[in-house]
């Protein structure tokens, strides 16, 4: 192999060489890497996403999936890679538009260009192999591209990856993306002792050599760039006083589970909810738990099920059609009583829909898609270290209320990657949760306090308990019962459990004034991007504050007597509504987004929302724009 | 760590049934760990205590002290949750001990039997702190004080229940000191003794051993110590010297005695010396009663009948569960240093 | 966690009971007189008896169907689940709980129709479990539907005018998918052999299905009724490692020696013919079994936080 590149300081500061070089200096920034896909941008942006945190900056990445399964190279809807917004502060959403990208070819640069990705004044480093490629139709394409490129007042700058790389590797589509690593280290100045740990770390499970080839490929992309890049971003980093862990939602969950106690997943393969069950499969056996590919999603829950039913704490993982598939399996566990955690990482649908993109729109299902009167609780993490804390809740809620807990989260979450204060581990979370102590005479199967709907767990083993959980209706003893005394009392019983869990939550926070014009109501993904949107409102002079919901059923109490000081309230989300004024569009037949729906249901306020499918996250520039528009509008009054 | 080849090799044959004694063991700890979480006064667990069962997620969101209503269950008397307290620490000990817990090593001229029942006995006040701590749960243990509840238990006291549950002991003893005869009492449930025989040893020390239920075997290597592991009952083996007989007996393969033994070496020099008493005359008995039993009778081996393997005899032992017998053990105040 | 551990709490607990039918006895059975799952649940409870299991180590999980109200009738745990979903249901419980003893009731719709893809799966997982298919051909609790196992032309209320396509084959299905362990034919209308079937499959260690040939007095009162009044329709697998009951030789002269062990031998005979086949098809304890496959040791609460606190070192910033 080639060793031709200079090395870059190890991690030393070079200033004395920054002598006239220009040094931006910004308080946050948003850098991306797109290629076609299978040229590894995503784990560059894994890196270099990792190393901002580490290094002290709050992050937050997000990943750029390709439109089509499989796009010819060089096209526009090809683009994979990933994007990291990072500052000083804490980052809470992925912002709105690229302040920099790294882009391998002109064409997947024209499909970010063109959904309108990147900033007005972006700084765009260019592979420029295709501006000479042989064939005279990339040539044109290259023209024409830059063409189109040149109506905006972007800075490209071209860099010639594939001619440095080669210098290094016989085939630069292999490390092209650590020469890119290596051009970010430099800009911004990253420490490059972090990015080594931080390679080395990513391709742990491949040789010494992958690694070693991979450095050398990231430091000629730095010497590159210290050669020939006549600026510089400095991004001040502070180092949290906190100790901080970086992952991205589906690690937390998976890492969640364990530190609930979790001794089974049981689950079907399904994008996005995957990765979770990959990372726990992993590392799942070091802690005595199981991961259980079953042959369907319907088979992974009803697997959890017998084992919830036989005393263990299970919980499965799918997302969108796989929720569907369970929805039986759902009821009777609710009706059985049988504790569940149930994770649905949400993307777009209906039927196949957006597989890899995210929406909101699983909510109603989640609450409402068992048949019969199904009540369980369903909550939404709101950020990536929520993730991991909820399952610890789900769990415990689960077993107190012998019912089934819906963690709802999304592909944004899923694969979002942001730093957090590392959790504090409590043995107490891991509690086993039953004893099989015989169970005295003449207590039913059903110990139901007739005030709470509450009732003591049971499992085989038990001396003297034996009984037969049923899906039918039942009474106290399990016994078959199609009287209507004993149907109502079953349903007012698994019914009365949700009021009682609803009696021991708080009144959600509100974000800003605790009254105003206008109130925006989120759950789940959407909150950071809402919330720096109400800032954003509120620096210029709108009196608007937000509210995020995490109980979703059931909701927290006070939602009326907040609703009630505003004078709008309006949800943002990430699934389908009508918009007010389309044709044929009444505020009569309108279809309102999921939770507007259910907020207005229970508050009787005329909730009004707000909402967007675009498969990417809410942009807090264009929920800035809405909350404008609405406050212009008075619509929803 | 074992520097020995043949204590890696032996602590390595038995690393599945520790797993599984300890995975009980575990298990048992957890459970009286949530038995402790909730039964302590509500001063005690308190909202602190919902808090951290609840985890950060609910921090500001669920009204502690409400929550905690629906969760304790009725305190339970402190003077028991003294002694569940106590169990579970006996428990938590030998959750966490390492593998010298399954070790002994007999003393040059020392008693095989009483080694063995001295370290069973030890484990066995394991099964004792999991019997009060089960009372406790069935709400079966009374308030008087009864410590010695929590002393070592010899085997002889354990539930056949227990007995299945037995952890595997490997015994590291002089050939000289090898007595088949002291194991016979142990040879129930569950039981895995597997022996690393020093010195000269006489040629089928563990022949006596044979029965119907006991999977038995002597070898000189690995061979066998996988099916000795996997055997479901009592089952001895020994890491006899190069001279001595290697065989298997496994009750898996047959009901015939013939069908179940398998000589794969037979000593090529006669014993000549007497071997920790036993006189030459008598090692010679040894050997041939197992080539012996390892012989088919000509026309037995026609029959097509296969029986369903024999299982394990059941155990004798009566051992009273009831409540004041045990409650007279707790007596002394548990001694956890004595383990392991 | 599907460790070895199952708690030691009662394991001290000196057990004196010794069980009677009657202590297996549920609820009454609400069956219609003459219907075969009457006689398939007293061979149970005999089987239940004579192995002396304890009833609350002792699950029964059943789907939905007249068949499936099975684990009601008895006292032991039950699990009365959803249509043609028991089986991942057991597959739960013994894979997180290997101590206990678990039994699958199913009918021919709820196994072969709506739960089959659990059925194939079921089979190769190879979990420790006693699968009893009830099969009556015709889907009874919904009163008269065509089964996979209904007999050609066999009319229902939804194809009267007869089925139209040729009846599945449990048993050459099930022997069919890669590690099936045990599988094995009995009719409930010949208790000794039933009997001993059922005990063969107990102690058979891993998946053991058997196909229960199950009279319908109502739906198809006629589909068993030769096999029932003609003993020479009914071929008798017998081998010392399979079942072989001399009594029964004096009805059922039609006999067949075949050597359980013998998967191609099982399969040909496994095929459709004018006989009726009952006896051990096919058994195989060494074939791997899931539980097993994915054993682990459990380790305490301290012990997971502790490595679960060096996981997150790994994602320390
Ligand atoms: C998802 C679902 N689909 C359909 C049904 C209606 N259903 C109940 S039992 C049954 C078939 C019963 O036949 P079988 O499984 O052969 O059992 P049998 O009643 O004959 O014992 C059907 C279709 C149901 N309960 N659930």
């Amino acid at each position: 192999m080639a060793t031709k590149s200079k090395t870059a300081g190890k991690g030393t500061r070079k200033r004395a060489k920054d002598e006239g070089r220009e040094i931006i200096r910004v308080s946050e920034h948003t850098a991306e890497i797109v290629s076609d896909s299978g040229e590894g941008a995503q784990k560059c942006g894994q890196i270099f996403g990792a190393v901002c945190a580490k290094m002290g900056n709050g992050a937050w990445t997000v990943e750029i999936i390709p439109a089509e399964i499989q796009p010819p190279p060089r096209s526009k809807a090809g683009g994979s890679g990933n994007r990291v917004r990072f500052g000083t502060e804490r980052i809470t959403n992925w912002g709105d538009a690229t302040n920099l990208v790294v882009a391998f070819n002109e064409q997947v640069l024209l499909g970010r260009h063109e959904l309108d990705a990147l900033a007005d004044d972006a700084i765009i480093l260019l592979e420029n192999m295709w501006a000479t490629h042989p064939d005279p139709d990339i040539q044109q394409q290259w023209k024409e591209a830059l063409e189109a490129l040149s109506t905006r007042n972007y800075r490209i700058i071209e860099v010639p990856m594939e001619e440095e790389c080669l210098k290094i590797v016989e085939d630069p589509r292999r490390g092209k993306n650590m020469f890119a690593l290596g051009l970010f280290a430099f800009i911004y100045d990253r420490d490059l002792e972090l990015i080594r740990a931080q390679i080395a770390h990513q391709f742990r499970k491949k040789s010494e050599e992958v690694y070693a080839r991979n450095v050398l490929l990231m430091e000629a992309g730095y010497a590159w760039a210290d050669a020939n890049l006549d600026f510089r971003i400095e991004i001040p980093t502070v180092k949290s006083d906190q100790p901080m862990v970086v992952m991205n939602g589906n690690e937390a969950i998976g890492m969640g589970a364990v530190a609930a106690g979790m001794e089974l997943c049981s689950m079907y393969p399904i994008t996005p909810a995957t990765s979770a069950s990959h990372y726990l499969s992993d590392v799942f056996d070091k802690f005595g738990g199981v991961v259980h590919q079953a042959e369907d999603e319907i088979a992974a829950v009803g697997v959890a099920i017998g084992a919830s039913y036989a005393g263990k704490v299970a919980f499965t993982i799918t997302s969108g059609p796989g929720l569907s598939l369970k929805q039986e399996f759902l009821g009777l566990a609710v009706m059985v009583e049988v504790p569940l955690v149930v994770v649905d990482v949400q993307r777009g649908g209906p039927s196949t829909g957006l597989p890899t993109k995210v929406e909101q729109s699983d909510l109603l299902a989640a609450m409402f898609g068992q048949h019969g009167d199904a009540p369980h609780v369903v909550l939404a993490p709101a950020t990536i270290e929520e993730c991991f804390h909820s399952m610890v809740t789900a769990r415990r809620i689960a077993e107190t209320f012998r019912t089934v807990v819906m963690v709802l989260t999304d592909a944004n979450l899923a694969t979002g990657v942001q730093p957090f204060p590392r959790p504090e581990l409590d043995p107490r979370w891991q509690q086993a949760p039953v004893s099989l102590s015989p169970i005295p005479e003449g207590k039913p199967a059903y110990d139901w306090d007739p005030r709470t709907g509450l009732s003591s767990r049971r499992v085989p083993g038990q001396k003297d308990g034996m009984h037969t959980a049923t899906g039918l209706a039942h009474n106290e003893w399990s016994k078959v019962a199609y009287d209507p005394e004993s149907h109502e009392r079953g349903c007012r019983m698994r019914s009365r459990k949700i009021a009682v869990l609803q009696h021991t939550l708080r009144a959600p926070e509100v974000y800003g004034e605790e009254s105003g014009d206008l109130l925006v109501v989120g759950w789940g993904s959407t909150k950071g991007a809402i919330e720096e949107a109400v800032d954003r409102a509120r620096a210029q002079g709108l009196s608007v504050s937000s509210c995020h919901l995490t109980f979703l059923s059931p909701l927290q109490p006070g939602l009326k007597e907040i609703f009630r000081r505003f004078e709008r309230v309006m949800t943002v989300e990430i699934n389908y509504s009508d918009e007010p004024h389309d044709p044929f569009i009444t505020d009569e037949n309108r279809r309102r987004a999921q939770l507007c729906l259910l907020l207005r249901a229970h508050t009787l306020v005329d909730v009004d929302c707000w909402s967007r499918v675009p498969g990417q996250p809410l942009r807090p520039g264009f929920i800035l724009n809405a909350i404008r528009e609405r406050l212009a509008m008075g619509v929803g009054v | 760590m074992p520097s020995d080849p043949r204590i890696e090799l032996a602590l390595r044959a038995v690393a599945a049934p520790i797993d599984r004694y300890r995975s009980a063991v575990v298990t048992t700890v957890e459970e009286v760990r949530g038995y402790l979480a909730s039964h302590r006064s509500p001063t005690e667990s308190g909202d602190g205590n919902t808090a951290a069962r609840l985890g950060a997620f609910a921090a500001g969101r669920i009204d502690y002290a409400r929550f905690a209503t629906l969760l304790t269950e009725a305190p339970d008397d402190p003077e028991r949750l003294r002694k569940v307290e106590k169990a579970f620490d006996i428990l938590r000990v030998i959750a966490a001990g390492d593998e010298d817990l399954f070790k002994i090593k007999v003393k040059g001229g020392a008693r095989l039997g009483a080694a063995v029942a001295k370290r069973l006995a030890e484990m066995g006040r394991g099964f004792a702190a999991a019997r009060v701590a089960g009372m406790a749960t069935a709400g079966s243990l009374n308030s008087g004080s009864a410590e010695e509840l929590l002393a070592p238990m010899a085997f002889e006291r354990w539930s056949a229940a227990e007995r299945r549950l037995a952890p595997p002991l490997v015994v590291e003893l002089e050939g000289a000191d090898l007595h088949a005869g002291d194991l016979v009492e142990f040879m129930d449930g569950n039981v895995k003794i597997l022996l690393l025989v020093n010195g000269e040893s006489t040629p089928a020390p563990l022949a006596p051993l044979i029965t119907p239920g006991t999977f038995v075997l002597q070898t000189g290597d690995d061979t066998g110590l996988g099916r000795f592991a996997e055997h479901e009952g009592p089952a001895v083996a020994a890491l006899v010297p190069e001279d001595a007989a290697r065989f298997i007996h496994d009750p898996a393969r047959g009901a015939n005695l013939w069908d179940r033994i398998e000589i794969y070496h037979a000593p090529e020099k006669e014993p000549r010396r007497s071997v920790g008493g036993r006189s030459v005359s008598q090692q010679k008995q040894e050997l041939q009663q197992l080539l012996a039993m390892g012989k088919a009778p000509v026309e037995a081996a026609a029959s097509v009948a296969d029986a369903a393997p024999v299982t394990a005899v059941a155990p004798s032992g009566p051992v009273s569960n009831q409540v004041d017998k045990l409650a007279a053990w707790l007596l002394s105040q548990a001694d956890l240093e004595n383990i392991g | 966690m599907t460790h070895y551990g199952c708690s030691l709490l009662s394991c001290g607990v000196i057990d004196e009971r010794t069980f009677e039918m009657d202590d297996y006895q549920g609820a009454v059975a609400r069956w219609c007189p003459g219907c075969g799952d009457h006689s398939i649940l007293t061979a149970v409870q005999r089987l239940l008896e004579e192995e002396q299991l304890k009833p609350e180590e002792t699950v029964f999980v059943s789907g939905i169907g007249c068949s499936s109200r099975f684990p009601h009738y008895l006292n032991t745990y039950g699990f009365h689940g959803l249509h043609g979903r028991a089986l991942p249901v057991a597959t739960g419980v013994k894979l997180e709980r290997p101590e206990l003893n678990v039994f699958v009731v199913m009918g021919d719709g709820d196994c072969c129709s709506i739960g089959a893809g659990h059925w194939i799966h079921a089979t190769r997982y190879n979990v420790d479990m006693v699968a009893l298919l009830l099969d009556n051909n015709m889907y009874g609790l919904t009163k008269g539907q065509t089964s996979p196992t209904t007999p050609l032309h066999f009319p229902s209320n939804t194809q009267p005018r007869g089925t139209y396509l040729e009846a599945l084959n449990p048993v050459q299905a099930t022997l069919g998918v890669t590690n099936a362990s045990f599988v094995a034919q009995t009719a409930e209308w010949i208790p000794a052999h039933l009997y001993e079937t059922l005990k063969a499959a107990y102690h058979h260690k891993g998946f053991s299905f058997v196909r229960i040939l199950q009279r319908c007095p109502v739906y198809t009162a006629s589909v068993y009724d030769e096999a029932v009044r003609k003993p020479d329709v009914i071929e008798m697998m017998v081998h010392d490692d399979g079942i072989y009951l001399p009594d029964l030789d004096q009805i059922y002269k039609q006999k067949i020696v075949h050597n359980p062990k013998d998967i191609d031998g099982a399969r040909r005979l496994a095929e459709v013919t004018e006989r009726v086949r009952l006896g051990v098809f096919y058994r195989n304890e060494a074939l791997p079994r899931y539980e097993d496959l994915r054993r682990l040791p459990a380790h305490t609460a301290e012990e997971r936080v502790r490595l679960l606190s060096e996981e997150l070192d790994r994602y320390a910033v």
